[in-house]
């Protein structure tokens, strides 16, 4: 039995052929095919390069059960070693681009991976200073004002 | 605006959700889009700091206030009891959908400062309690979706002998899958003795300090009928009631016998031992893997030789022992275990008479107990080899007559590791010199 295909199309317009079952990962895409079977899904706003990013993770992540189990394609310790190799990889601006795509098509496990990513990202740094600078953060506070909320919230050592 | 702080609210909190408190608090001096959102993390994990009250009036104020009644999943607090943190951990479950739970609070004498509330939480799926007193539970306890038990250091206590409470906890939990209990001291409990749940799958009961008078302990019962995984390292009872282990598959024992009551290494004959194993024997009978991290508990089947049950389903069993410890207890157990197919020798093999050196021990003196082992799979994961070692590895090589693989882990360095390995290749030929009969020879692996 071959198996069932679906188009994604990006913001480019340039049509992706995906498996069915691998697309489904997202919540919003498997939605979506239920309404509107046999119809290509625009994702305008969705770069290819974005594109093709998620669905190489969802590739990694199918849950292949036509081989009889349950089975994952791959072991759960492997896949994560995988998932932080994948985000590793991956500049912080396109990072952000994963990370609202993960959120946008509402992949629950590929949010997980990229708000780790920036978590950890956030964690590594020495001060609030280092985190407005990695991430481009305007301050908007005058001097006193962080020093109030630094005062209130002197948590902890 | 920046690419982070335009994501929506609750993508900015997931990631802050990844972070202890302390640093997500960090980033409320960001900017005014970061201010409060630290404060909406489903997941608050509280370490107390130096300054208690700051401590309580930081999470009172600048988080619990602030976030409202946005729900909390998983809440960890690490402190002292007292009202405030009653009132603090009320609040929270008071929210609705807590999932975990982990509470590690010095309390004085009493536990009052526990909120029953705990016991009736029906979305808890995880609660670790650490340094609690428990006397008596809600007449209404139930923990509908509680999968995994964590106590640690935690009394139980009964105020009327029929009402046991850490019984009553267990009967109020029907999904319960995983149960850890960690330094319990149960032997000081007022209490029925008895740890029973149906849905059980995994049971540790870890004791650390084993410095204790156990006349305490009784008689107990362990009546967990679907459990497949049990790890138990405590002080065997003067009886056990009843055990219903039908659904092990791997047992882990560090179980040690207590001689007028108190620990004893290796009790002699004429010693009173007042721990009896027999029905633990009997309720782990269907066993697949046997784990015995311990030479004592391997001596406990030799004590107890009697009682030790035929483990038709142990399939692999691995024990620890040094070149000096007497094997009669594993030679107890070969003989009741018809169908193992690997045995793995953590440490040393058995060359050496306990305080000589110059002779084997009797429990070797004629092998025969190999003749009839079904071993397909001998592991040694600390070979030295020394010319006894070697000697000694010849000698069981011959007899067990089914090994196809002989795995062993060289110790030394690298150039020892190099001539031992250079002298396990020549195995198969000192094999065929002198038994001839061998069917055919193990495979040898030799890991460095």
């Amino acid at each position: 039995m071959s198996k069932k295909m679906i188009v994604l199309k990006s913001s480019e317009g340039v049509s992706f052929v995906v498996e069915e079952a691998v697309a489904r990962q997202s919540k919003i895409i498997s939605f979506l095919v239920e309404e509107f079977p046999d119809r290509e899904l625009p994702l305008t706003n969705m770069t290819s390069e974005i594109l093709r990013k998620t669905i190489e993770y969802c590739k990694k992540h199918v849950v292949e059960d036509d081989g009889g189990g349950d089975s994952s394609s791959s072991s759960s310790g492997d896949l994560k070693e995988w998932d932080v190799k994948f985000v590793a990889e991956i500049d912080q601006p396109r990072l952000m681009d994963l990370l609202m795509a993960a959120n946008y098509l509402d992949i629950p496990s590929l949010l997980d991976v990229t708000c780790q990513k920036v978590a950890d990202t956030i964690a590594a740094c020495n001060d609030e200073k280092e985190i407005r600078a990695t991430f481009n953060i305007e301050n908007d506070f005058t001097e006193e004002e962080v020093e109030a909320i630094r005062m209130e919230n002197q948590y902890p050592i | 605006m920046d690419r982070i702080s335009s994501l929506p609210d609750d993508v900015i909190i997931h990631i802050l959700s990844f972070l202890t408190l302390k640093r997500s608090a960090q980033t409320s001096v960001l900017s005014k889009r970061w201010r409060i959102l630290f404060a909406f993390s489903p997941n608050l994990d509280l370490l107390p700091y130096g300054n208690h009250r700051s401590f309580l009036n930081f999470v009172e104020e600048r988080v619990l206030s602030v976030s409202g009644n946005s729900s909390v999943k998983k809440f960890t607090l690490r402190y002292r009891t007292g009202t405030r943190t009653k009132h603090c951990i009320r609040h929270v479950l008071n929210r609705g959908g807590l999932s975990d739970l982990h509470l590690s609070l010095y309390t004085g004498d009493d536990g009052a400062d526990l909120p029953c509330e705990i016991f009736t939480c029906k979305t808890l799926v995880e609660l670790k309690l650490t340094d609690f007193f428990i006397k008596e539970l809600p007449e209404d306890a139930s923990l509908p979706a509680l999968k995994k038990l964590l106590l640690g250091s935690v009394k139980f206590d009964s105020p009327h002998p029929q009402v046991c409470a850490f019984a009553k906890l267990l009967s109020a939990c029907p999904v319960l899958e995983e149960l850890v209990l960690d330094d319990l001291r149960w032997e000081q409990w007022k209490w029925s003795r008895s740890l029973s749940s149906r849905s059980l799958r995994r049971l540790t009961i870890r004791r650390t300090n084993f410095d204790a008078d156990m006349s305490g302990l009784g008689n107990i019962t362990i009546d967990t009928p679907s459990v497949t995984h049990l790890e138990y390292a405590d002080f065997v009872p003067s009886s056990y009631l009843v055990v219903n282990l039908n659904s092990l598959v791997e047992a882990t024992l560090n179980t040690v016998l207590t001689v007028d009551h108190l620990y004893e290494y290796l009790p002699s004959s004429t010693d009173n031992i007042t721990s009896d194993p027999t029905n633990l024997f009997k309720g782990m009978r269907n066993v697949q893997i046997m784990n015995l991290l311990f030479y004592e508990t391997v001596e406990v089947f030799y004590r107890f030789r009697g009682a030790v049950p035929v483990f038709e389903n142990l399939l692999h069993l691995s024990i620890k022992t040094n070149s000096d410890d007497c094997w009669r207890g594993l030679i107890i157990l070969l003989n009741h275990c018809p169908n193992l197919h690997t045995l793995t020798i953590k440490g040393t093999l058995h060359y050496e008479a306990y305080n000589r050196s110059d002779c084997v021990c009797d429990c070797l003196s004629e092998y025969s107990f190999l003749m009839s082992c079904p071993v397909k799979v001998l592991k040694i994961t600390e070979y030295g080899g020394t010319p006894n070692e070697f000697l000694q590895l010849i000698n069981i090589l011959e007899k067990l007559s089914g090994l196809e693989l002989l795995e062993v882990t060289t110790v030394g360095t690298a150039y020892e590791k190099f001539q031992i390995a250079k002298e396990l290749q020549m195995l198969p030929k000192a094999l065929s010199k002198d038994q001839g009969q061998l069917a055919h020879h193990p495979v040898c692996q030799i890991q460095n």
